[in-house]
């Protein structure tokens, strides 16, 4: 029988370099140097430059992670950290640059916007170059600012919860490196009941070579608040490494509701060391929507943490690893109060040599009783090169609990084939229909705005398939 | 491996001898039993990785004090299950066994190790298996050791072409114990089963990993573990399920319960999976959990106290694995003796 044969994904529209002027950038590396540049040209306050350099020694003293993917070939000595395009914040798309604005236009972020987003912030290398939200929200108290303006805007409450009760720079060896040089990202605050029913989007963009991305994203959802998050991330291809280290915390308060989707689709020179983490109070939700398609080396492993009672985290995920790409994604469960529930799902495809990982933690505090929690991981193998590994810890410390973990990998059945080719499909279109219905739960649980740029990727797949 | 075995807690007597194990109905036509020496085991080394530690097993290649070579001949049945009874007592408390088990192709034996009594002392050993071409082999390891040993047994298991191994492992006794079965189907159409079950009560910790390797193509592997937890006791299940390039049409699965019966237990599992090969069926699942309270409910129902309905059910989850040990004597001491007595208190 033919093999099915499913392309690469085209990357073209994500791979278009501009020629941009850079208005200021760091050398090079990493130094107390480069830090305090950073900070003097943000004119932060000086606690936050103190904390950089702190995190800065704790980057110096923590080891690399031995386990996961193989981070030897990133050299951190020839990233550039920070890097700034000559273009101010604006918010109206008419003032930003022609050079940006098009990269962006492409990737159809500002019809996005107009058609279905409740707010967009879009940033460009280092920093923030497009910010815009609809006035109703403001008008009820929502702030969606990109971090450092909420930085000179909301002093306090940033120094409260930036990387000191969620994420601590002392967590691993990124997070500290997180700290030290972060950079744009944004900050959002859902004031107590106000439920913001578009979701609000970011978007970033790494545009030069060698470079590192550092944002920073904080969410505080107050009392009975909901928001939807969205992030997307592109690159284009460069010969020299690009890291993407950037740091995700969210608050979600009694009762309240936090979705957070992703699509990663940074260029396959991108090591994508990302961290993310919810506190989930009592009665609160976090759900985490997330497609990997880019980079070379990912570690992503989103965390939440269930610290009050009813608390509930559910995560899903697609991840597709091809040719020279290692994705290891996976979830972290942390029970630590009574009835408190999470739901995982994890999926991936592997082709063409492509290793993806599922590497995943459940763990069941002893005060956390009448827990229930569910694990489950699919892995499809599109050819016998390529791997699926699947790696979940479940660490269970009280009695009262129900736990349920399901792992199974394979490839394409070639009874669902001729089932349906026993229906009248041939056998390309049914090879296409399997593995549509395989990412069907992912793409039916990402927005409409979102499902449609993850389609598109799904979609250039299969028409490699028909074709 | 090491961070989780407390060395700190393991005590261990000076060294001396062992002379303390029985062997039973090794008079059968096909096979022979001689005690473990250097001269035998200069033909058995091997570069495969196996043991729960590299120190374990260097101390039991360095030092071992019991142990045989036990071989079944070619095309031989062997009827009654072969048994070595590795007794702890006072004298004899400190046990390092070495044992390596060749079976020729296309015979069949049953080998039972059961290691028990004492008090006190440790104990730690290497067993290897070598099944050779349509043999069948099924090999059954209890371990029922006294309150205040500690206990490591680092298995290896090579399964030849077409060759069947079913194992199983009880653990019951000991304070510390742990166990690594490494199994590497190498050949085409390989067979390796396990059916084992745990029973951990008061302050118990056991480590148990299953790590089978696929490298042949139509290989097949069952790893099925339950288990209850009881008092402070904890346990760590690792199961490692590795299909290489190359094993097409493998088939493997990998289950773990665990019934958790007290608010203090601790349960980790790790059941991993590695795939570098398409054409294969892999599936795990693992699942922890309380008694069902239903089913409680209508057994007290019927008459019986908490206790007992709790023994029952603790029963219905571990007696179909302990039913398969092939030696009535050792299997009517565990039911009747061992798990009553560790659930009632």
């Amino acid at each position: 029988m033919r093999k099915e044969e499913i392309r690469e994904i085209d990357f073209s529209i994500y791979n278009i370099k501009d020629e941009v002027e850079y208005e200021f950038q760091t050398g090079k590396g990493l130094s107390k140097e480069v830090v305090l540049e950073i900070s003097e040209q943000k004119g932060e306050p000086s606690w936050m430059r103190e904390f950089r350099l702190k995190a800065l020694e704790i980057y110096e003293k923590m080891p690399m992670p031995t386990w996961g993917v193989d981070l030897s070939q990133l050299d951190i000595n020839s990233i550039v950290a920070y890097i700034r395009p000559s273009a101010r914040k604006k918010t109206s798309w008419e003032e930003v640059p022609e050079e940006i604005r098009r990269t962006f236009e492409r990737l159809g972020i500002p019809e996005a916007e107009k058609k279905a987003l409740a707010g967009v912030g879009a940033q460009y290398d280092s920093e923030v170059i497009y910010h815009n939200m609809k006035e109703s929200l403001a008008r009820q108290g929502v702030i969606f600012e990109d971090m450092d303006t909420a930085l000179k805007k909301y002093p306090d409450i940033i120094r409260e919860y930036f990387m000191t009760k969620n994420v601590l720079p002392t967590d691993h060896k990124f997070a500290a490196l997180h700290a030290a040089v972060w950079s744009g990202g944004t900050f959002v605050y859902v004031p107590e009941g106000v439920k913001v029913e578009v979701p609000l989007q970011a978007y970033f963009r790494m545009n030069a070579p060698g470079s590192g991305q550092f944002e920073h994203t904080l969410i505080i959802a107050d009392r009975g608040s909901e928001v939807h998050f969205i992030e997307g991330c592109s690159a284009p291809l460069y010969s020299v490494s690009n890291l993407h280290a950037g740091c995700v915390e969210l608050f979600v308060k009694e009762g309240a509701r936090i979705i957070y989707s992703t699509i990663e689709n940074w260029s396959k020179n991108t090591y994508n060391l990302n961290t993310k983490r919810a506190i989930v109070e009592k009665d609160g939700m976090v759900e985490w929507i997330s497609g990997s398609f880019g980079s070379k080396k990912t570690m992503l492993y989103p965390a939440s943490v269930l610290v009050g009672k009813g608390a509930k985290a559910e995560y899903t995920s697609i991840t597709f690893a091809a040719k020279g790409q290692h994705l290891d994604t996976g979830a972290k469960m942390i029970h630590l109060a009574p009835y408190t529930s999470s739901k995982i799902l994890a999926k991936s495809i592997s082709k063409d040599g492509g290793i993806s990982t599922y590497r995943g933690l459940l763990k069941v505090g002893p005060e956390a009783e009448g827990v229930k929690a569910s694990v489950t991981c699919e892995g499809l193998m599109l050819d016998d090169i390529s791997k699926s590994d699947t790696i979940p810890v479940i660490d269970i410390e009280n009695d009262n609990v129900d736990i349920g973990h399901e792992a199974k990998v394979g490839r394409i059945s070639e009874e669902q084939i001729y089932y349906l080719m026993s229906r009248g499909l041939n056998e390309e279109d049914a090879r296409a229909m399997i593995v549509r219905g395989f990412v069907e739960p992912i793409a039916k649980a990402l927005p409409l705005e979102y499902a449609v740029e993850m389609n598109r990727l799904i979609k250039l797949e299969l028409e490699g398939a028909i074709g | 491996m090491l961070k989780r075995i407390p060395w700190e807690e393991i005590q261990k007597p000076a060294y001396k001898e062992y002379n303390a194990v029985e062997i039973k109905d090794v008079e059968q036509e096909g096979i022979s039993v001689e005690r473990i020496d250097a001269n035998i085991l200069k033909n058995f080394t091997t570069d495969k990785a196996y043991g729960i530690d590299p120190k374990l097993t260097e101390e039991v290649e360095k030092h071992y004090n019991a142990g045989f070579y036990i071989k079944i001949s070619s095309g031989k049945e062997i009827k009654k299950p072969v048994v070595f009874d590795y007794i702890a007592n006072l004298q004899n408390d400190l046990l390092l066994d070495y044992n390596v088990i060749e079976v020729e192709p296309y015979s069949k034996v049953t080998v039972v190790f059961d290691y028990n009594s004492g008090e006190k002392g440790f104990k730690n050993g290497i067993t290897r298996l070598i099944a050779k071409e349509g043999s069948t082999v099924n090999i059954v390891k209890i371990q029922r050791l006294g309150d205040d040993f500690s206990d490591f047994d680092n298995c290896l298991v090579e399964v030849g072409e077409k060759a069947t191994v079913n194992w199983s492992n009880v653990v019951i006794g000991a304070h510390i114990s742990a166990f690594d079965v490494s199994v590497y189907l190498s050949e085409e159409g390989g067979s390796f089963t396990a059916k084992s079950v745990f029973l951990g009560v008061d302050s118990q910790k056991y480590d148990m990993s299953y790590k089978v390797y696929h490298y042949a193509p139509k290989t097949t592997s069952s790893v099925d573990l339950k288990g209850a937890l009881k008092g402070s006791a904890k346990a760590t299940f690792i199961g490692n399920i590795d299909i290489k390039k190359g094993a097409k049409k493998a088939k493997a699965e990998e289950n773990e319960t665990v019934l958790l019966l007290d608010k203090t237990v601790r349960s980790i599992a790790i059941p991993a999976l590695y795939c570098a090969e398409e054409d294969v069926q892999a599936n795990h699942s693992a699942s922890a959990g309380q008694l069902d309270e239903n089913k409680l409910y209508y057994v007290m129902s019927r008459g019986f106290s908490l206790e007992e309905a709790r023994l029952l059910m603790v029963q219905a989850v571990l007696n179909p694995v302990i039913d398969l040990i092939p030696y009535d004597p050792i299997r009517e001491i565990i039911l009747r003796g061992y798990i009553g007595r560790r659930i009632i208190k």
